[in-house]
């Protein structure tokens, strides 16, 4: 399965990359001139990085399911308060970008959300990740 | 169950405050007029992120499991040939149950091991449980470090406009 889904995404790719020179001096549907310029790649890197770091939801799921053997309705009902504290969160991006300005409140805010995440070994289980 | 819900909460809470930066910046470099072209690709990079980030973390949490699960069968007396089948077809995806059925295992106590509930397959969950948390940890520190090479980039550029990117 793992090798089925890493070929479709070198599949995706190529495709991409293929569809990119084809399209030449003309505007393409995806138009990819707008990756010019080191700063741009670098915050497409973060966006493609911050959603790498958000299948952790995925998993999330995985062990309210297995470990605290939640169905599908309580899982649900999980992230009821999980969402409100996201529209907060979306106040508190747009507060510290007003005053900080917008590549320095994210990168702040990444920070703790990564150690936030990284956390998450503390409540199923000791956090052996430490002693690996 | 409490201490979950409040971790997913902060957790949640950082990301989405997160990502309307990240977001500022990215359409900030954007140029004038090609502010539709800029959010279809920055949409099309989110995807990206997201596929590649489920392959990777898949990949990385299931040889996780099974190189745990094999560690400990090995270390409870199952021979190392039977122990690295078990792990093998733990990272190809076959679910738990149907572990004693795969060919050629069948070393005694194997079966005993190899309980969902049992502490070989819970060790190696947590493993894997872990193994996801330093993905999404490194992810978003990586992350956080090339904002800072943008804030360094631009904080020469000029004074912020309203939404705080530099004009």
């Amino acid at each position: 399965m793992g090798a089925l889904c890493t070929a479709m995404a070198v599949a995706a790719l190529l495709a991409l990359v293929v569809l990119r020179v084809r399209a030449g001096d003309r505007v393409p549907p995806l138009d990819l001139r707008v990756l010019r310029g080191r700063g741009v790649v670098m915050a497409a890197a973060a966006i493609l990085l911050v959603q790498t770091a958000s299948t952790l939801w995925y998993f999330t799921t995985v062990i309210l399911r297995r470990t605290y053997q939640l169905d599908d309705t309580s899982i649900a009902l999980v992230f009821v308060p999980v969402q409100v504290a996201g529209v907060l969160g979306g106040w508190l991006g747009g507060w510290m970008m007003r005053r900080l300005g917008a590549p320095l409140a994210a990168a702040l805010l990444l920070v703790p959300a990564g150690v936030a995440g990284g956390s998450r070994s503390s409540w199923t289980g000791p956090p052996r990740c430490l002693s690996w | 169950m409490s201490v979950v819900v409040t971790w997913m909460a902060v957790w949640s809470l950082l990301t989405l405050a997160a990502v309307g930066p990240v977001t500022a910046v990215f359409m900030g470099f954007a140029p004038a007029g090609g502010k539709g072209a800029a959010s279809s690709t920055r949409n099309a990079v989110s995807s990206i992120g997201v596929t590649l980030g489920g392959v990777v973390m898949s990949l990385l949490v299931f040889a996780a499991l099974g190189t745990s699960v094999s560690s400990s069968l090995q270390a409870r007396g199952v021979p190392q040939a039977q122990a690295d089948v078990v792990g093998a077809a733990l990272q190809d995806g076959l679910r738990v149950p149907d572990l004693p059925y795969v060919a050629g295992l069948s070393s005694p106590g194997l079966r005993e091991a190899l309980q969902s509930q049992g502490p070989v397959m819970l060790e190696g969950r947590d493993r894997a449980y872990d193994t996801s948390g330093i993905i999404a940890i490194s992810a978003s520190m990586l992350a956080a470090l090339l904002m800072f090479g943008v804030w360094r980039r631009t904080r020469r550029a000029g004074p912020l406009d309203s939404a705080g990117v530099p004009e």
